[in-house]
């Protein structure tokens, strides 16, 4: 259902913070939908998408580019994420010109959405509204670690491997990129943006993290 | 999953990736707990054992809708696909599934990162059942239900241990608040959390149908969230009015 959304973070983080997908559906545009993907995975690598990918092959930190589009198999969900609102709206007004058969589905801030849908020329259809999170909430990870492990919806990226990659920072034994990149690889999706991650280790550490010499 | 003893070196590399905290150091000795362990795949194929020592075993019936609930590469036997849930809105553009004066929920139980048993989304979904609601048929958590009136799972899942499901129905937006205090009324009897996803189809001026309710009841849903951006070639004419799907849908 909903594995891009329940993003967790502060705004100024998550204004670096935007997914894009693709989801045919059965019936309409389920067969023969593989060229549109293909396209969709080849414009956003085009356009600076920080990671992608789909369950067939896997995400980008993985697999480059080439082999998630061309594994890609009609039907399925392609999924890419953004940095950048300016990078997705340019793909977005892409999509838009390219008047594709499939759906598309945008995951941010609604102030972002806004303006990447005004700049393409389409109007937001529907939307799948986070509400919150109820019940023990006392067994969640703590608001930091969860910026980390939300960023996968499927719940891929434990919160002891991130845990243990930010302490890992701590210590000087690898960087914060390196870091982000370690969570990143359990997402299959592609959706765990690692630019965001990298930034928000960055900032945790006040820039003065990284391997020692 | 279990870990091939006569391969495994114990360097515990493995352990930090399990998304339950199923991997356990018992005297130096790494295992599987498999009564926690919901065969989503990671430590397979994401933790690099050097010795190739963690191995997916066979699963029975019962075992299985733990991958499925919790591997997005596995495929659902009842839907086709992969996921714990439905595409939803993803294809509300061209399904015309939620329309206007709808709001579809998604109570997706043990995200994030906690993990559930099926019993409480058992318990959930009968509670939600007594006030009328109406599953969605391709659901896989629907799939496993023995009666889709009172929302009773088969005894036999009760203990499975799955990453997360998702609980889904489509109620007109009057009965949004009766769905909400129902959710109120037993989040404190489950064992676990659940992630609450309110989908609306939006009007011409992009006026959220749903949302006044949701404010008005002391939620305060996130700023960032899912949105249709309406490419999609549609099989349903939403300006028709009309109450039924177009034909393929």
């Amino acid at each position: 259902m909903s594995h891009s959304s329940f993003r967790y973070g502060n705004i100024e983080s998550l204004q670096g913070d935007i997914c894009v997908m693709a989801h045919p559906q059965k019936g309409a545009n389920f067969e023969g939908s593989k060229p549109f993907l293909q396209w969709f995975f080849a414009t956003a690598n085009l356009c600076g998408a920080v990671n992608m990918g789909s369950i067939v092959t896997g995400n980008m930190v993985e697999h480059p580019p080439e082999e998630i589009i061309a594994n890609i198999k009609d039907g399925r969900g392609s999924f890419v994420v953004f940095d950048n609102k300016d990078k997705a709206a340019r793909f977005v007004k892409f999509l838009a010109e390219m008047d594709g058969p499939v759906s598309i589905v945008v995951t941010a801030l609604w102030d972002l959405v806004l303006p990447i849908c005004e700049q393409a020329g389409v109007k937001p259809h529907s939307v799948n509204r986070p509400v919150g999170i109820f019940g023990k909430t006392e067994y969640l990870a703590s608001e930091e670690i969860r910026q980390y492990t939300t960023m996968c919806g499927h719940g891929m990226v434990s919160s002891k491997l991130v845990e243990k990659l930010l302490a890992d920072v701590d210590k000087g034994l690898i960087t914060p990129r390196k870091a982000a990149l370690q969570m990143a690889r359990p997402c299959m999706c592609g959706f765990f943006n690692i630019t965001r991650a990298e930034n928000l280790i960055e900032h945790r550490c006040g820039g003065a993290c990284g391997e020692k010499e | 999953m279990i870990i091939n003893k006569e391969r495994c070196v114990n360097c515990k590399k493995c352990v930090p990736y399990c998304p339950v905290g199923a991997i356990e150091v018992h005297e130096r000795i790494v295992q599987i707990n498999t009564d926690e362990c919901v065969e989503c795949g990671v430590c397979f194929r994401s933790a690099n054992c050097p010795r190739g020592a963690i191995e997916q075993t066979e699963l029975d019936e019962i075992r299985i809708n733990r991958k499925i609930m919790s591997d997005p590469s596995a495929i659902s036997a009842k839907t086709k696909i992969g996921g714990r849930g439905t595409v939803e809105m993803k294809t509300n553009d061209i399904t015309g599934r939620f329309r206007m004066g709808y709001a579809g929920v998604g109570v997706e139980m043990g995200r994030p990162g906690v993990g559930t048993r099926l019993r409480d989304m058992e318990l959930v979904a009968m509670a939600l059942s007594k006030i009328g609601i109406r599953w969605e048929e391709d659901n896989p958590i629907t799939a496993l239900m023995l009666d889709t009136s009172t929302g009773k799972f088969r005894d036999e899942l009760l203990n499975e241990k799955v990453l997360s499901g998702i609980l889904e129905f489509t109620v007109k937006s009057e009965q949004l608040p009766q769905v909400l205090e129902t959710l109120r009324s037993v989040e404190d009897q489950i064992d676990t959390v659940f992630s609450l996803g309110v989908i609306s189809k939006l009007g011409d001026q992009l006026e959220d149908p749903n949302l006044d309710t949701l404010l008005s009841m002391g939620y305060q849903p996130y700023p960032n969230m899912k949105v249709n951006i309406g490419l999609g070639k549609p099989l349903f004419d939403f300006s028709s009015g009309s109450k039924e799907p177009m034909p393929g849908c």
